[in-house]
């Protein structure tokens, strides 16, 4: 009880406390991902929203518009460990709904390179823009949340916490969020991605086994992995090499849940799909 | 998929008399508690977990509320400064590493703990090598009276044979904590809220931020320096013995020269009004904007808010030792 008086109170004060949590809608993009509109530099633009961008990204010509030169370098990972080199722009206003939002490092990146159908795209929207709110994510609802006071109480109540870690990487500039999986060893951490549309959640060879997962297979198995007690995932796996992570969930766990996370301090809980 | 699982209430609560088999009992009861849906199996439980609570402070006394801040010493090692701590029930050293983000024990101590390393923990050196090495988990580690926690240590012999150490001590263990760490004066200190404002009211106050890599299990800091296009951000790292790194392309950002290849180069720039880094700098191809190490370091009272990132620097008092923060014997290019 106290601790939840402790988060109430840390919500930033804002309009939201006075006219509820605001919504933000997402759009099917590709059958399978989401984009969200923004308006930067006075224009309505479609975005991605990846929750395992880490850092937001423009495009080259978004970037133009914005008077933005890009510079210096923020170097990422892929989950495979392939390094990204990417210069940035910095201190990005979004306005979503009725609020405004700024990315203090994005990074420069022409997504025309990937298909024409992302070439149409301004960039990819990730937590790092969220940071320090509390938001649920509703892919099912095809929404983002951002929560007040009175509805997150609610969201804590009617839904269950799970163990999640906030990720900083690039020199802290990121966002990304981990859950935490239960293995007879110990706690593996895996990447909540919605990037990560397939049928199939990633495993690193070295949790395979302690999953039940034969790590020398590379199609889908069964998999069951347990979040807490009562919060287990069944589904399927497929065992990647080479990855830098211990797992990478996507989809086939948000695609169905609702998920409320505290871009602040680290907490987060599941509930069923409204 | 997600299905129900069943509150199980643990029958008996007895345990050996070691903090670490007490704590594990504990995070198992939190785990049951997360799991039991009635208010009565929860107050049972929450009884239980109230005996393991006070059993671990009886039998620790670690972080036990300090009435006031902690001084822990430190002893110069290479370049840089070392802890020497108590783990697995011997006398151990351990290097401070700030920019270390997890913290590292060596195999034959892995093996004294009775901990078979598992899974696989890959981290990226600042130079974009990959370096991937298996864990144990909630590796305690005991520091004059205090007892630090490392909830995933990675497993890996660092060191050199000349200069033998056990492990790297990094800011995992320290989370959530504000910790002042003074150099030249070889002196760690766990501060208290009074004690940090103490700290803060005659320092320099420099925008900072957490990087938590790794699954966010890792923790190391960086703080913003200012340039004509932006604040680049430089990483705190005293397991750097010799260096101030600079990406190449942020040195004419910096004020300093383009070289060929590392340089490095004499040179200085500013971080803050009355705080510089100066020195050999050396421009490698590296992942992030900058390292400050310890030729930086050296001269610095750091003081770390390590759940807030937040970091306040002060002068040292005293001079660093001899030998503490030397560049590498090495001619600035051009």
């Amino acid at each position: 009880m106290l601790m939840m008086g402790a988060l109430l109170a840390a919500l930033p004060a804002g309009p939201s406390q006075d006219r509820g949590p605001q919504t933000i809608s997402l759009e099917l993009f590709q059958g399978k991902q989401f984009t969200v509109q923004a308006s930067v530099g006075g224009r309505e633009r479609t975005f991605l929203f990846d929750t395992g961008e880490g850092v937001t990204m423009i495009t080259p010509a978004l970037a133009r518009d914005l008077g933005c030169e890009p510079w210096g370098n923020v170097t990422a990972f892929r989950m495979t460990g392939e390094r990204l080199d990417l210069p940035r722009c910095d201190d990005v206003a979004f306005e979503m709904g009725e609020h405004a939002y700024t990315a203090p490092t994005t990074i420069v990146y022409d997504l025309g390179k990937l298909d024409a159908d992302t070439a149409r795209l301004d960039g990819s929207i990730g937590l790092d823009l969220f940071a320090g709110r509390i938001i649920t994510i509703r892919f099912a609802s095809r929404q983002i949340v951002i929560e007040t006071p009175g509805s997150l109480a609610a969201r804590m109540k009617s839904g269950l916490e799970v163990p999640v870690r906030l990720v900083r990487g690039a020199e802290g500039a990121a966002l990304d969020v981990n859950i935490g999986v239960n293995t007879p060893r110990g706690r593996a951490w895996m990447e909540l991605d919605s990037a990560n549309a397939g049928p199939t959640i990633f495993v690193s060879p070295q949790i395979a086994p302690h999953l039940g997962l034969r790590a020398d297979i590379r199609t889908a198995q069964p998999v069951s992995a347990t979040i807490r007690r009562d919060v287990v995932f069944t589904g399927q796996a497929r065992v990647f090499p080479n990855m830098i992570m211990d797992g990478n969930i996507g989809m086939q766990l948000m695609g169905r849940r609702d998920l409320t996370v505290d871009l602040g301090s680290g907490r987060a809980w599941i509930g069923k799909a409204q | 998929m997600l299905t129900p699982a069943t509150c199980a209430i643990p029958i008996s609560s007895s345990a050996g008399s070691l903090p670490f088999s007490l704590k594990q009992k504990m995070y198992r009861l939190f785990d049951d508690f997360d799991a039991c849906a009635s208010h009565h199996e929860r107050g049972i439980l929450l009884k239980k977990l109230l005996s393991a609570g006070l059993l671990i402070s009886l039998a620790s006394g670690a972080n036990a509320a300090p009435t006031g801040p902690v001084r822990l010493p430190l002893e110069s090692y290479r370049k840089g400064v070392a802890a020497r701590v108590k783990v697995a029930g011997r006398e151990r050293l351990f290097q401070l590493d700030t920019a270390g983000g997890l913290t590292v024990i060596s195999p034959a101590l892995a093996k004294e703990m009775d901990c078979q390393p598992w899974g696989s923990i890959t981290g990226f050196h600042m130079t974009g090598t990959k370096i991937t090495a298996p864990r144990c988990d909630n590796v305690a580690i005991h520091w004059k009276n205090q007892t630090l926690q490392s909830p995933v240590a990675i497993v890996m012999d660092v060191g050199s044979p000349d200069t033998p150490i056990n492990g790297l001590l990094a800011l995992d263990a320290f989370a959530g904590r504000t910790v002042t760490i003074d150099f030249a004066g070889r002196e760690l200190t766990l501060e208290t809220p009074e004690s940090a404002a103490g700290r803060k009211a005659n320092a320099v106050e420099l925008p900072a931020h957490l990087a938590r890599e790794i699954g966010g299990l890792a923790l190391s800091v960086f703080i913003d320096v200012p340039t004509e296009r932006g604040p680049a951000r430089l990483e705190l790292d005293s397991g750097n013995g010799g260096t101030i790194l600079i990406a190449p392309k942020l040195l004419p950002l910096l004020g300093l020269k383009k070289v060929t290849g590392e340089g490095p180069q004499q040179g200085h720039f500013q971080i803050a009004p009355g705080v510089e880094a100066s020195g050999m700098i050396f421009s490698p191809d590296i992942v992030i904007d900058g390292n400050l190490g310890m030729p930086f370091l050296k001269d610095w009272v750091v003081t770390m808010d390590l759940a807030q990132g937040r970091v306040w620097l002060k002068r040292s008092a005293v001079a660093a030792p001899a030998g503490m923060g030397t560049p590498p014997p090495v001619k600035p290019a051009g």
